[in-house]
This record gives C-alpha cells, structure tokens and sequence, in this order.
C-alpha cells in the first residue's frame, strides 16, 4: 500500500488459493460437462438430442410442470402469508411454525408418504376402491402436480411473508387518505412493492422443480422429464453415454441460467423498500371470517404435516413384501433396519459432519474475504461460488463424475466424492448466510479493536468471530440437515455400500418396500429435526435470522 | 504530543481524495475539520489512525514519522461516528479491552476503568450490554474506551451525530471539559458549524479535499477568507463584483458593486476578479430611511418569519439579489411584506472574500 511497488498483501495471496481451489471444484466440472457435450471422436450429444424427438417433449414437459408447480405454489403461499402477516386467527401460531417443514421433510419421504396414501397400494386408495370409486391413478400430471406443489409452496410463503412483513404501512394509509378504497390501495400500492418478492421467490420455485430429481422419478411415470432422462442417461445400465448426459446436463444448467438471469434483472429493476417506517399490525378476526381462514390454513397445514404421520404409521405397521397390514402395529421394522443394515445411517452421518465441517469453514473463509477483505480477485470468487445455484444436483453430480472419475484427482467409489457433492451443493448458501452476517457486523467495530491496539487478526479472532458464532451455529445445522437430505447429486456418484439414507429410501421406495422406507426415513427425520431442536430450544439461535 | 502532515496525499479509488495537505496542530488542541459530507475530512481522519493509507507525504506525531506504522501501533484513541462498541461486550469490557491489549492485570486495570466510568458519568453502569444503554451512554463508553488507554491523539468521527439536540449540547460541554483536563490532543470530524465553534481551539474548514481556512473559531467566523467559509459558517449573504479589476490589500476599500459604489473591508489579500461581498445577516439593519450607517441599498421584503428572539426576514435588491436578514427587539415590528426599504450596513460588515 506504500509506494509503488508493493509486495502482494496476504489477504490478497489466500484469496489466490481460494480462488483456484474454488475453481477446481465447482467451475472446472461445469466446464469439462459442457465440453463433455460435443462428445469425444464419437457423435455430439446435441446432434442426438435434436435427432430424437422425446428429448425436445421431455424439456417442454418438464417447463409445463415448472409452470404449473409455481402457480400452485403461488395460490398456496401468497394467500397464506398474506393472512399470516395481517390477520390474527385460530391457530397462526403453526402457521408460522411452516418454514421449518420444508427443511424437515426431504423431498424423497413427501413423495414416498403421498404414496402411501394415494398410490396404487395406498390407504386412500384402496379405500376408495371398496367403497365403488375408481380414483384417477396419482403417477402422472395430477401427483407430480399435487405433491410438488405442497413441498415447495413454503418458499412462496417465506418470501412474500418477509416482504409484506417489511412493507411500510404508512404507504397503504397515504393511499388510502388520497381516496382510494382499501383494496383498491392494496393492489395498487401493496402489490407493486411485494411483486418482486413473490416473483423472486417462484422463480426459485421454478427452478427447483426443473431441477426435482426425488419426486420426478418417483411419481413421474410415463411423463417424459428432463431430470429423469439426465439421470438415466448418467447411470443408464446398457452403458452410460457421456456426450448425451452431458448435453442433457448442460440444457438444464442453461435454463435454470436463463431464469435466475430474470430474476437477477427482475430485483435490481425493483427498489426495495427497507424497513423503515411503521409495521402493519395483525387485525384479530373473529367470528366466521376467523373461522374461515383459519380452517383453510389448517387445511394447507394439515397437508403439510401429513408425511410426518404417515411416516410414523408406516415405521411402525406390520408389512410382507410390499403390501403394508394398516392397523397391525409392530416394532418388526425398526429392529430389522437398525440390527440388519444399520449402514446407511453410518454412512450419512459420516458424511454430511464432514461436508458440515469442511463446508462451514470453507464458507466462513470464503465470506471474509468477500465482505471484509475485497480486493481483485474477490468479486470472482464470490461468483464462483454462487455457481452451484444455478445447477441442479443432479448436473453436478454428473460434472464431478465426470471430471474426478479418473485423472489427476481421482476420487470415484470413494466416500470424498460424496461429500465433495455435499459440499458443493451446499456452498452458495452456505457462503450467502455467512455473508448477510457479515455485512451486519460493521467494519469499525474491528477498526475500533485495532485503534484500542490489538493487531488486526486477533483483533477479528477477538470481536468479529465472537459475533458470528449464532450465525455459524445456525449455518451449521441448515447444512447438516440439507446435506443428510441430499439425493440428486449422491445417487449419481455413490457406489455399492455407500448407500446413505435417502438413497436407500429411494430404493427401497423403487422396490415398493414402504414400511422398510419408512423407519429410514423417520431416522432421516429426526437426525434433521433433533438438532433444530437443539439449537432452537436450547441455545435459542433464531435459524431464520439471517435468510436461506 | 503536536501533530504535523506535510504535503500529504491520500487517493480513494484512484482518485485524490486529499492533496499536497500541510499542516501543524500543536499539542493539547482541540482540532476540529469540519466541512460538508464528502469533502474528505473523514478520509483524513482515518488516514491518521493509520485506515486508509496515504499515497504520499509524511504525518508526524511529535517528531516521529507514523505513516508506514500500522494502526494499533500508533496508540491513537478513536470515538466512532457508531460508536462501534462490542456488543457482546459489558460495558466494563469495553472499557477494559484497550488496557487487556496493553497487558494490564484484572487487579491493576479494575481500578482504572471504574475511574474512567467515575469520569464520564457512567458510575453503577459497568454490568450493562451496550444493547441497554442510551445514545448518550453509548456515547459516554465508547469515550471512556478510547480515554482510559491515555492516547497521545483522540480522534473523533462525528460522535455527536446520532444523538439529539438536547443531548448533543449536554455531550458538548462534557467532552470539551474531559478534553480540557486530560491535555490530549484531539481531532474533530463535524459538519456541525455550531459545534465546531462552540468545541474547539482551531478549526480546518473543508471543501473538495483541501482545507480552506484554519483559524481559531473567532477568525473562522468573524474574517472568513473566501465564500465557501463564510457560507458554511454561519451563512453569509453574498454579492459577486465583477468590476472588481485591481488586486485588493487588507484594509478599507471603495468597491463598485452592480447597485453602485460600496465601502468595504478586507482582511486578506485578494487578487483580481476573485473577489466577492459578504454581509453577516444580523449585521444588516432594515431602515426607513439611508439612516447612519455607510452603506444603504433600496430593497423590498419578501418575507417575515417571526422566531420569538428574532425575526428573519428575506429581501429583494434592484437587480434581482436575494438576502436574508436577522433583526431582533421591536423596531421593527410595523415592516411589512412588500414593503420598500434601505438595507443599511457597516463599512466593518462588508467584508471582502475570494469568491
């Protein structure tokens, strides 16, 4: 910083490192995939994928299903964090306990328990049929529809709740003062403000369930879908073709590029409002309007929480084979797994702590530098490692098999690529969560450190790190619970007797194995939700604090 | 300890911020840089605690070059504009934190900052988090922090900023009575002109990087060297010369303003076509007739805003100058809007500036 020639500071030198450790693991894949692409000697997987028609059915199909989930969703989600934020009613205190839904229930076990209750074997199902009625079959449309709908409406819900939570109340007043009616004020002045919110938030609706490999495959039957022919073109048993999945890959990466483009365009043309002003307080309803809406939220609630009962049940229901005895209670199941083959419960506890671990402090290093220490190198470091947001699990499961199968560092069959998908997966919001702590520390509480005469790194050990430490808390348990949850990526890159929890559900939900499902699944559950619990309960983190 | 830049330049983003800077503040001054937002006094404050690195020139404290020390070697204590106090942090914790960093027992150091608290008003308050403090306490401790270490230097980022009227001339008299019995050198940040008068020894005013004026607050107020000064201290009515052809000398001068020949004074030299005419608000009388006074132009009030003490009133001159003009006691009590007047002042009142 003095004269001209300076030697490189040491911030700017573990940037250098970060940037080509980052580089090597989550750009390089996404490379050697869209090289991959145009095929080696062989034929160009987009000449093969313009050749057959189902390829170009299978990317319309899966924008329709994009389409169709996101408007759901949105009916689901708007409604409800509309009343949630304005209106008191009979039990709104479960209404705002929703966001913690989505993170306990993984994606795989919500298409297993509407299964099990709408399946060609499910309770309902049957059910209906003893009582003379021939319900449509749920694989298809009308499943995919219904149970993605569901999983993702809450994404809807936390980000419009968090906008018209923070809107200034004082605007729909001044509105209303100028003379126009209170709904017409609300569409006119509320709306405008809150749009980019909602449509920011179905965007990412939208883009999760392009990139839906659970509930796809399960549910999805003859419907052709991207993500499904992306994974079976990687793990396709007459030999996998590497052009075509990687074509396969690199459409799914471009759409999903395309739209977090809009969305990116859509929040820097918005100016947001801040949280200045008066908040909106919540008006007791009461009478059959309370009634009302409370019912019809704890319809949607109801819904919410039904994998979890059926979950339960099914864990502890006497099964042979595929065919589950409703009403014969057992604890058969649950002795079966943890003394026959307890290993998936091993395997994705080994895991997920290292990714956690590795992953945490990664994120936590890479944050710093971005917010605290920016220099040149910086603002690439920070789009490198919001890459993987823009790529489904199963694209990068792909482009890590591809890339570390063999060469340099070859990790394939070994539990490093595992957790590698983990942390990869997991690092934009991981990075993100760090960050939004960070920018709220402000920079002269370290400078103050400094002027008192501490010297600069022990002055961040000293004030800035004691300040994160809820934050990282917080961060730790998301990624723990999004990484035991994991399927897309590690189903692509495991190998036999790796099998962690979710893929072994997976399976045996492929099999019809329900019950066995079952009691995995309620392990997966509780390892995700007893350390919510902790941290909540206990060491009183609020893990919504600092955004997903 | 007196402090002294010589030819200092600091850039912000590749572009000067501060330029060829020269300046010596003795010992025990209370230094105040006060200028609008954005004119670089923040800059230089924190070019000083050693924040933002100089590009070139040297900054001595006593006789000792700091510029290529780092900051926690320059024993420097800093107030915050935020305050910056750890939140995770009691209030003796903050307080203690500076002398932990200088390797002072618990026993040794206990004693010290409960005098510290003694001495800014904060006694009983040592077990308090800053979340449960008021604006002035957090003040009060974020002072305590950067005095009980016994800093050569204090520096002070706008402190008084985040606090209200009432509380911000209560935190005045403290600082400049703790200031005044500790000795310390100390450097100011305001774009508060009153505060600058009312706190300080010597004021810098500020505009665009350079320091305009240095001079105690009598001098800044009283003999502003250029316009700039004399509008952003105290507002000053200002009238351009552009007939104005011959260097002026300090002293009496006969101008030739657009509303014919004025009598004027000078304080400072100036040099031709750069000069122009300032009157202070309250040194102008609004009079029925040309009255005593050397000076007299016809006017018009535009406007009368009664504030209890005094009344401002706005006029109009023959050619289209707007002023403003601070009365008080009861004179004048009939004039009305419209009505046409002479405006009267001192040869003394009509000072000269450089435009």
């Amino acid at each position: 910083m003095k004269g001209p020639f300076k030697a490189p500071s040491i911030w700017f030198v573990i940037s250098l490192a970060c940037l080509l450790i980052l580089g090597f693991f989550l750009l390089y894949p996404l490379v050697t995939v869209f090289l991959g692409s145009f095929g080696r000697g062989g034929a160009s997987g987009w000449a093969m994928v313009f050749a057959e028609p189902k390829y170009g059915r299978a990317i319309i199909n899966s924008l329709i299903l994009a389409l169709s989930v996101t408007g759901f969703a949105s009916l689901i989600g708007v409604p409800l964090a509309w009343c949630s934020a304005r209106y008191d009613f009979p039990g709104k205190v479960i209404v705002s306990m929703l966001p913690l839904i989505t993170l306990v229930i993984p994606e795989v076990i919500s298409a297993q328990t509407w299964l099990m209750l709408l399946g060609n074997n499910g309770v309902i199902t049957q059910w209906l049929s003893r009582q003379g009625f021939n319900p449509p079959s749920f694989y298809g449309w009308f499943g995919l529809i219904t149970v993605m709908s569901f999983t993702y409406y809450t994404y809807i819900y936390i980000g419009t709740l968090a906008a018209i939570r923070g809107f200034d109340i004082q605007l729909e007043e001044a509105a209303q003062s100028l003379g126009t009616s209170p709904l017409l004020s609300r569409i006119r002045v509320v709306l405008p403000i809150v749009l980019p919110s909602i449509l920011s938030s179905a965007l990412l609706v939208f883009t999760l369930v392009l990139g839906n490999f659970a509930v796809a495959m399960i549910l999805s039957h003859k419907i052709e879908l991207l993500s499904v022919m992306t994974y079976q073109a990687a793990v396709s048993e007459s030999g996998s073709d590497p052009a075509l999945q990687s074509t396969l890959a690199s459409i799914s990466i471009a759409i999903v590029m395309l739209v977090l483009f809009a969305q990116r365009h859509i929040l820097s043309g918005s100016r947001r409002e801040t949280t200045q002003g008066r908040k909106a307080v919540a008006v007791r309803l009461t009478q059959w309007r309370g009634a009302l809406i409370g019912l019809l939220a704890g319809l949607v609630i109801v819904i919410s929480l039904m994998p979890l009962a059926v979950l339960i049940a099914g864990a502890f229901t006497r099964a042979r084979g595929p065919v589950m005895r409703w009403g014969e209670w057992t604890f058969a199941n649950i002795e079966r797994v943890l003394n026959n083959a307890p290993d998936p419960l091993i395997n994705s506890l080994v895991y997920s702590l290292w990714a956690t671990v590795i992953g945490i402090v990664a994120s936590t290093l890479i944050s710093y530098l971005i917010v605290k220490k920016r220099n040149s190198l910086t603002p690439l470091l920070d789009y490198i490692a919001m890459l993987p947001l823009a790529v489904s699990g199963t694209a990068i499961g792909i482009s890590l098999l591809m890339t570390f199968n063999s060469g340099m560092v070859s990790m394939s069959g070994t539990a490093g690529i595992i957790i590698l998908a983990y942390i990869v997966r997991r690092f934009p919001l991981g990075v993100r969560n760090a960050s939004s702590t960070l920018y709220n520390i402000h920079d002269s509480i370290e400078e103050a450190s400094v002027s008192l005469g501490v010297p600069p790194f022990r002055s961040f050990l000293n004030v800035v790190l004691p300040l994160m430490v809820p934050a990282i808390m917080a961060a730790t348990v998301l990624t723990w619970t999004t990484t035991v949850a994991e399927l897309s990526a590690s189903i692509i890159v495991y190998s036999g007797g790796r099998e962690t929890l979710p893929i072994q559900i997976f399976r045996l939900i492929d099999s019809g194995l329900m019950a066995q499902a079952s009691v995995y699944g309620l392990i997966l559950v509780l390892m995700i939700i007893l350390p919510i619990l902790a941290i909540t309960r206990i060491m009183k983190v609020d893990l919504f604090s600092q955004g997903r | 300890m007196s402090i002294a830049f010589e030819q200092l330049t600091v850039a912000f983003n590749h572009k000067a911020v501060i330029e060829d800077l020269s300046l010596v503040i003795p010992q025990g001054c209370f230094f105040t840089l006060l200028g609008p937002s954005g004119c670089g006094k923040t800059t230089l404050l924190r070019t000083i605690a050693g924040f933002t690195p100089a590009e070139k020139g040297r900054l001595l404290f006593g006789n000792k070059d700091v510029i290529a020390l780092p900051a926690h070697q320059r024993d420097i204590g800093m107030v915050f504009q935020d305050y910056a106090l750890f939140p995770d942090r009691s209030v003796f914790d903050n307080v203690a934190y500076g002398l932990i960093a200088r390797g002072w027992s618990r026993e040794r150091l206990r004693p010290a900052v409960l005098a510290m608290l003694d001495h800014v008003s904060l006694t009983g308050l040592h077990d308090r988090f800053p979340a449960a403090l008021s604006g002035g306490q957090r003040q009060r401790v974020a002072l305590a922090r950067a005095l009980v270490i016994k800093p050569q230097l204090l520096l002070m980022d706008e402190p008084l900023s985040n606090l209200d009227t009432k509380l911000r001339i209560q935190m005045r008299s403290s600082i400049c009575k703790l200031q005044k019995e500790a000795g310390i050198t100390t450097i100011f940040v305001t774009h508060d002109q009153e505060e600058a008068l009312a706190l300080s020894d010597l004021i810098g005013v500020m505009n665009n990087g350079k320091i305009e004026q240095i001079g105690s607050p009598q001098d800044i107020y009283q003999t502003p060297r250029t316009a700039f000064v004399a509008n952003f201290v105290g507002g000053a009515n200002l009238m351009p010369l552009p007939e104005l052809s011959s260097p002026i000398g300090q002293g009496y001068a006969q101008v030739q303003s657009p509303l014919g020949p004025l009598k004027a004074f000078s304080y400072h030299q100036l040099e031709a076509h750069h000069a122009c005419l300032m009157i202070r608000p309250e040194d102008i009388n609004l009079s029925l007739d040309t009255g005593l006074q050397a000076n007299h132009l016809p006017c018009r009030i535009m406007g009368k805003h009664y504030l209890g003490s005094k009344t401002h009133y706005d006029i109009i001159l023959p050619d289209g100058t707007e002023m403003v003009v601070h009365l008080s006691g009861q004179a004048h009590e009939q004039f009305g809007i419209d009505q046409s007047l002479f405006a009267c002042f001192e040869v003394e009142s009509a000072l000269l500036v450089r435009a």
